[in-house]
């Protein structure tokens, strides 16, 4: 059974940055007997969710829209389960796979084939079943011979083929999308859209972020809207967009 | 755009922490495909496009014990077949089991792209560092062979040895990885600390120095616990039965070190990926 289930889901993003200016200052301050430095005892915490609380099940396609810094990729890496939630429930249901931005989790040195086995078992897949999705990627990508080539080579277009073909080969049940979109052609995307659509047929879920209007009208049927960690809007894509509206209003 | 301050939410439930850190060791021991493919990756990364390719591990150390192994025989005035192997073997042994302790500065560091993308136990990249260190080793034992068939060391039963004191410093490496790991992503600067030490602590362990000939030195160096690592590895490749007090000092390490390494890995092992 495929569903996704957040109750009151909080996280903090610890600030390590600042963190460790805050320890040199207050190392100097205690060294120098409060001469030099400054005491800051407070951790920085970026509250990138709050009080989240939100249930999917099969078939739903939900678009998670927002401004920079809202909390949309901490909230999908939260639900791929790289982060942990601080407070509150997680439970998902399903074989995830996930389509970050660019580069995460690709070795821009090693070529397109090698890329797909590595990803393949960084997806729990036996190398018989990789072998077996290898022709399918080789035909949906068009890239023939470039993928015996570093993907460093690869255009932005090209990667976003092969990523795309890579997460989408074996049938997920939960397809998590972060900022994908764009440098594909138009091609592509209509190709792109033709297998989603045949993803969240096969009684999936689809959780797509993304700037892109047209993307996320083309492909959710519902949306979110985030804003500084919560969820301000929750409904169909058109009214959510209106809220979006507004709040791109109040912060511009 | 500033950042707004909040007060940081208390931390999570920590019922059943040290079982889920047990299942991240088990789950991530059973995905042996994938850091078996990380762990040649890693192999191979330094030496893409090279003629010789992973061979210069075996080679670059066949030519430091060539020169160094010339000189210092002169410098000790020891003859060449007893020196030789001992270096050759104390060398290997040493690069062995502190790489394993260097290496926490990248264990985790290095895999970022792969620990923020996937949901992937964190002790995938711990078997991956182990094993791609005992393939480096297998290729040093490749050289110290030939300088041992050369020189003509003796081979044994207590050459079988080697097996039971890899396993054990191999076991002590995964705790140390996992500590090292932990800390050196968390706080940047002691992956440098580190390295400085380990280079004073190559001058103090005897590697290139015989301890036998100082005068009442090996009652000094067994206080190192280095030593004991060096000698349940190179004891058995010269041939030779390590002393039982060096078995014992390097369980006893082990049984200590899983023991502080555990609680941490369970308390910090899913904040880590904030650390990256």
């Amino acid at each position: 059974m495929v569903a996704v289930q957040l109750r009151n889901v909080s996280l903090d993003y610890p600030i390590y940055v600042l963190e460790a200016a805050r320890l040199r200052g207050n190392l100097l301050h205690r060294l120098t007997f409060g001469k030099l430095g400054e005491r800051r005892p407070e951790r920085r915490v970026v509250r990138a969710l709050l009080d989240i609380s939100l249930t999917l099940e099969a078939g739903d396609r939900l678009g998670i829209i927002g401004l920079n810094g809202a909390g949309k990729t901490t909230l999908l890496q939260m639900i791929a389960g790289v982060l942990e939630p601080t407070l509150g429930m997680r439970r998902v249901e399903g074989r995830i796979s996930t389509l970050y931005n660019i580069g995460l989790g690709f070795d821009p040195e090693v070529s397109g084939y090698d890329n797909i086995r590595l990803r393949g078992l960084f997806m729990g897949l036996t190398p018989r079943e990789i072998d077996a999705i290898v022709p399918a990627i080789e035909d949906f990508t068009e890239l023939g011979e470039f993928l015996t080539l570093p993907i460093r080579t690869y255009s932005a277009g090209m990667q976003v083929r092969l990523a795309f073909a890579i997460a989408t080969s074996v049938m997920p049940e939960i397809l998590i999308m972060d900022e994908w979109l764009g440098a594909g052609d138009a091609l592509f995307m209509a190709k792109s859209k033709e297998r989603m659509d045949e993803i969240v047929a096969a009684s999936s879920m689809l959780l797509l972020a993304s700037h892109s209007e047209s993307l996320i009208k083309d492909n959710c049927d519902k949306a979110i809207l985030l804003d500084r960690g919560r969820i301000l809007e929750h409904g169909d894509v058109e009214s959510v967009y209106r809220a979006y509206g507004r709040v791109m209003a109040r912060a511009g | 755009m500033t950042i707004p301050k909040v007060e940081a939410l208390p931390s999570v439930e920590t019922a059943g922490r040290a079982s889920r850190a047990l299942e991240d060791l088990a789950s991530g021991l059973m995905q042996w495909r994938l850091w078996i493919a990380l762990a040649g990756r890693d192999i191979q990364r330094g030496y893409r496009g090279s003629f010789f390719g992973h061979v210069w591990i075996a080679l670059s150390l066949g030519i430091f014990i060539l020169i160094v192994g010339n000189i210092y025989t002169l410098v000790f005035e020891i003859d060449a077949a007893t020196y030789v192997p001992f270096l050759c073997s104390g060398l290997i042994a040493w690069r062995f089991m502190t790489s394993l302790i260097l290496e926490g500065g990248s264990v985790f560091l290095g895999s970022g792209g792969f620990i923020k993308g996937f949901a992937i136990p964190l002790s995938v990249f711990l078997y991956k560092s182990i094993l791609k260190n005992v393939i480096m080793f297998g290729h040093y034992l490749v050289v110290y062979v030939i300088v041992a068939a050369i020189l003509s060391v003796p081979v044994n039963a207590s050459t079988l040895l080697l097996i039971p004191g890899l396993l054990i410093v191999a076991f002590n490496g995964l705790w140390m990885l996992a500590l090292m790991g932990l800390i050196c992503t968390r706080f940047r600067d002691v992956e440098q600390l580190v390295s400085s030490v380990m280079i004073l602590l190559f001058f103090v362990t005897p590697v290139l120095w015989p301890e036998n000939r100082v005068e009442q030195m090996r009652e000094i160096v067994i206080f190192n616990p280095f030593y004991h690592f060096l000698e349940i590895l190179r004891d058995p490749l010269l041939g030779q039965t390590p002393d039982p007090l060096s078995w014992l000092v390097t369980l006893g390490i082990a049984v200590v070190g899983v023991a502080v390494t555990f609680p941490l890995f369970a308390r910090f092992r899913t904040r880590l990926v904030f650390w990256i």
